[in-house]
């Protein structure tokens, strides 16, 4: 099972009503779009883009309510903040911080739409 | 499901549609793919028809083209952001009845007053449980269908409005035609018959009036002459005043009595023409004129009604206490003798003229009107009676009159004897 | 304009304040109506606060004393401002109506 911490799928179905398919088609649809935002996110990093880094962190940081990755979307958060108030240096960490928690929680959604729901 | 964000996606709701006839339809407007899924369904779930797109300028004509009860649109967008969208959609006024939900992570008060300012009508958090979201989308539904139902409202008013203005003027139309008729009625100016010369102004107070007038030869020695007064004014006034101004016809008159005898004469009217039921009534004064002295008789029926002006002495008013027509029917109708000389001038006159009011309420009245015949006497008789009304209407400071207003001059002239002996 | 009710011994009075015209013609049918069928026997008319007396006012009074003398109600009007009472002496008013100077004036005159 999922450690709570990564996914809490019990909440995600809970903001879904219960429609275990649609939470499935948002993971796919997260594990095709995050990569994007993160990569906009790094790449605005790289040339000190604050506008850019935080466009890509809130549209990454909203497409993480849905899925309820809370500490993905604390992390996300926190970069949105460092790029409103410039702070690259600062920034350049909890990105890093982003791209690992990302793949965690790639992996658990992979799992997910392998195997389906726990019983 | 593979999803291309570039064009619309349009879903109709499906089994779950609430039971009135027609589920609202309601705009989502988000970039971001996983967002505007989830709050889709969510949407969908409640029962609406959800219409989803992904960029602020499609919206915009997708806006214009559906007519959205409602649009949830996320504040952060690339391109056309939330708050743009919102102001750019309010400057349609068709777009007035939309209700727009701004999508905003953060709930500032500055970003809040920026917000409504620029045309949000309320807010919603990505964050915020789904009842809230069902509430809120509720509240703004049921706002934008109470707007739907004002301007509906209006619609018919504008259209109702425009129907009663069209009967306003055909009314207008009809009581003109009906005033004219009216003015053809009264004497003819300057001399129509040999021995005077006549001038006039009538101003009813609304199209029509209840004031008429008139001189009529009886025989080839006699004139009758007239004016009444029928209490109140407009429409109900003329009609009442056409019944007895009928009644005075000098061929009625001579028919019933034999002569146009100012006694006689509104001892008949006062028993034919009684007080209504609601209080309305005429004041009346009748004269008889006899062309080869210049003896006029007359007499009245609560009407003020003539004054005398000569060329050496000051104006006098003619006329006696009385009761109007139709309030005593046993009244009778003492008359009174004067003798006019060529050159004196009558003006028979209905107190509309006199009883104007200026700003400060204080009325013209008969001795200021007395005034302007007394000044006047050495002019024609026309300019007379202009001044009259110029004098009223400067004292009022309005042109129009409250209540009907009618001055008629007759100045005896030389009496010329017939040629030819009947 | 306003009209207000008052009893005073033998008769009803009626304080009439501002035109007495045909846009007040219902307020002014109201009150008399409402003192006829009080059962009074004598009503008096006060005109003191009466600036303005037009065609239709001069006939609510006419109408007023031909119906109260039909039911042997006497009827008086007290104090007329000079305006009123000129074009109420024009119309013979006072002949149809008894025109006092005071309230004491009016009670004096009891209709036989």
């Amino acid at each position: 099972m999922d450690s709570p911490v990564v996914l809490d799928l019990s909440e995600a179905l809970n903001q879904a009503d219960g429609d275990r398919d649609l939470v499935i088609t948002l993971a796919g649809l997260f594990l095709q779009e995050s990569p994007k935002e993160v990569a906009a996110a790094r790449a605005s990093l790289a040339r000190q883009d604050r506008d850019g880094l935080v466009a890509a962190a809130h549209k990454l940081k909203g497409s993480v309510i849905p899925i309820c990755a809370p500490r993905l979307f604390e992390r996300a958060k926190q970069l949105e903040e460092l790029g409103l108030q410039g702070d690259f240096a600062e920034a350049e960490a909890v990105c890093a911080d982003v791209e690992r928690l990302l793949a965690e929680v790639h992996a658990a959604l992979r799992k997910l739409i392998a195997g389906g729901f726990p019983s | 499901m593979k999803l291309n964000s570039a064009k619309p996606l349009v879903r109709s709701v499906d089994s779950q549609a609430s039971s009135c006839a027609m589920p609202a339809t309601i705009l989502l407007v988000e970039d971001e793919p996983i967002t505007r899924a989830s709050m889709a369904a969510r949407l969908k779930r409640f029962g609406y028809r959800v219409l989803e797109i992904d960029n602020g300028l499609e919206a915009l004509e997708m806006a214009r083209r559906e007519r959205p009860d409602l649009i949830v649109v996320d504040w952060m967008m690339p391109g056309m952001d939330g708050p743009t969208f919102c102001e750019t959609l309010r400057r349609d006024p068709a777009m007035k009845s939309t209700y727009l939900l701004l999508m905003t992570a953060r709930d500032q008060p500055a970003q809040i007053a920026e917000g409504l300012a620029r045309g949000a009508d309320d807010f919603l958090s990505k964050a915020t449980s789904k009842d809230e979201i069902r509430a809120r989308v509720l509240a703004g539904l049921r706002t934008s269908r109470l707007v739907r139902e004002l301007e509906a409202t209006a619609e018919k008013l504008e259209s109702s409005l425009l129907l009663l203005q069209t009967k306003q003027a055909e009314m207008n139309a009809d009581l003109q035609s009906a005033a004219s008729f009216v003015h053809s009625l009264l004497p003819p100016q300057g001399s129509p018959i040999p021995g005077i010369a006549l001038a006039w102004e009538y101003q009813p107070s609304l199209t029509l009036g209840g004031d008429l007038f008139d001189v009529m030869a009886i025989d080839k020695d006699h004139l009758g002459l007239y004016i009444l007064d029928a209490s109140g004014h407009g429409v109900a006034a003329a009609l009442r005043s056409a019944a007895l101004m009928t009644f005075l016809r000098a061929e009625n008159i001579l028919q019933m009595l034999g002569s146009y005898d100012p006694e006689r004469v509104l001892f008949e009217a006062n028993r034919r023409f009684p007080m209504s039921a609601d209080g309305e009534y005429f004041t009346l004064w009748v004269g008889q004129l006899h062309l080869p002295t210049g003896r006029l008789t007359y007499a009245a029926a609560g009407h003020p009604g003539a004054l005398l002006c000569s060329a050496e002495d000051p104006s006098r008013w003619l006329t006696r206490a009385s009761f109007p027509l139709g309030i005593d029917p046993s009244a009778e109708f003492a008359s009174d003798r004067v003798l006019l000389k060529p050159g004196d001038r009558l003006f028979l006159l209905s107190d509309g003229i006199y009883e104007v009011p200026s700003p400060s309420g204080e009325l013209w009245g008969r001795g200021r009107f007395q005034a302007v015949i007394d000044a006047e006497k050495l002019r024609p008789l026309s300019a007379t009676v202009a001044a009259c009304f110029a004098e009223a209407r400067s004292w009022q400071q309005a042109q129009h009159f409250s209540d009907d207003a009618a001055v008629m001059g007759l100045a005896l002239t030389e009496y010329q004897e017939e040629k030819s002996h009947g | 304009m306003t009209i207000t009710q008052r009893a005073i011994k033998d008769a009803t009075v009626l304080d009439l304040k501002g035109d007495l015209t045909y846009s007040n013609r219902a307020a002014f049918k109201t009150a008399v109506e409402q003192v006829r069928s009080g059962g009074c026997r004598h009503l008096i008319v006060n005109l003191e606060q009466v600036r303005f007396m037009d065609s239709s006012g001069l006939g609510l009074l006419a109408l007023l004393s031909q119906t109260f003398k039909v039911q042997q109600v006497q009827v008086s009007l007290l104090k007329p401002q000079s305006y009123v009472r000129e074009i109420m002496s024009l119309a013979n008013i006072p002949k149809m109506i008894p025109v006092y100077e005071t309230e004491g004036e009016a009670l004096a005159v009891r209709a036989a």
